[in-house]
């Protein structure tokens, strides 16, 4: 299938978050890499953002400090022990 | 009935709720170990301060208690609580909200889907190898740097994993507001992060 419309640079910055995630319709999916596969300078732009976007979805989140998990576990029992 | 330690650990989030509902605060704090770190880094990141964070952690999981009648089941438990989390969070930079400095991408949100200029990478030798804590801070700094505005929405998208929709949701936006917020967050952070990246987009 051919590529129905013609992207510029713009319209893909516009559409690379959408085309990250998968979100695009066919129409629009099959145009953005027609111009991905010709423009090298979108293509470098479009593959370290999908890489950025990874690294963030794949952070590790830090233990709670002990003692603000302590005083959470303490602010829950005052609350229990007034109900 | 209580559940044992063990069940507990076993347990899905509906059911340790429903048991919670009727009283157990095990399962309650069962769903606090699971949980709490993760509020705790969502507040911080929204409110850029740790006895704020500390303050809204313990506020959203007193409020949840209380509200528990009002978990219907229909969405996740952690859903419902990030939701509360994220309010309270907000209320409490909306209160500090004279102390705030201004960002200097904001003026872009107004553009019609002009796209933000290259910020500075941040310093550091590309070539150093970055032990996992140290990437995690680094992660964890170039999120605050970002304007705030866009950092919610980053942080429910990419960081929590939740849907354009349920992030429109919980901040009150619009659909597109938290696409077009999320795309510049998105390019933002690439940018920062390009040099690790390395020229050819391979990860160095």
């Amino acid at each position: 299938m051919g590529a129905k419309r013609k992207i510029t640079c713009q319209n893909f910055l516009e559409e690379m978050s959408d085309y990250i995630d998968g979100s695009l319709g066919e129409e629009l999916r099959v145009s953005i890499e027609a111009h991905l596969a010709k423009c090298p300078n979108c293509w470098v732009v479009f593959d370290e953002t999908r890489k950025t976007v990874e690294i963030f979805q794949s952070m590790e989140c830090k233990a709670l400090p002990k003692q603000v998990h302590d005083r959470l576990l303490e602010a829950l029992e005052r609350n229990w022990k007034k109900a | 009935m209580a559940l044992s330690q063990s069940d507990l650990a076993a347990a899905n989030e509906l059911d340790l709720a429903n048991q919670a509902k009727q009283g157990d605060h095990a399962a309650f704090t069962e769903l606090v170990n699971r949980y709490a770190r993760k509020v705790f880094r969502l507040a911080r990141h929204i409110t850029q301060n740790d006895q704020d964070a500390e303050d809204v952690l313990q506020e959203t999981f007193l409020k949840a208690y209380s509200r528990l009648d009002q978990f219907q089941g229909n969405s996740k438990f952690y859903t419902w609580l990030v939701r509360i989390g994220v309010n309270e969070a907000l209320m409490r930079l909306r209160r500090r909200k004279g102390n705030l400095t201004v960002s200097l991408d904001e003026e872009l949100e107004t553009g019609d889907g002009s796209i933000p200029r290259d910020i500075p990478s941040e310093e550091g030798d590309p070539e150093e190898t970055y032990g996992r804590e140290q990437l995690r801070e680094s992660l964890e700094r170039a999120i605050d740097s970002l304007a705030e505005s866009y950092r919610a929405v980053f942080l429910l998208r990419d960081v929590e994993g939740f849907s354009t929709e349920e992030t429109a949701q919980m901040l009150g936006l619009s659909v597109s507001a938290v696409k077009s917020r999320l795309l510049r967050a998105r390019i933002q952070l690439r940018n920062k992060l390009k040099r690790r990246l390395g020229h050819d987009g391979r990860q160095t």
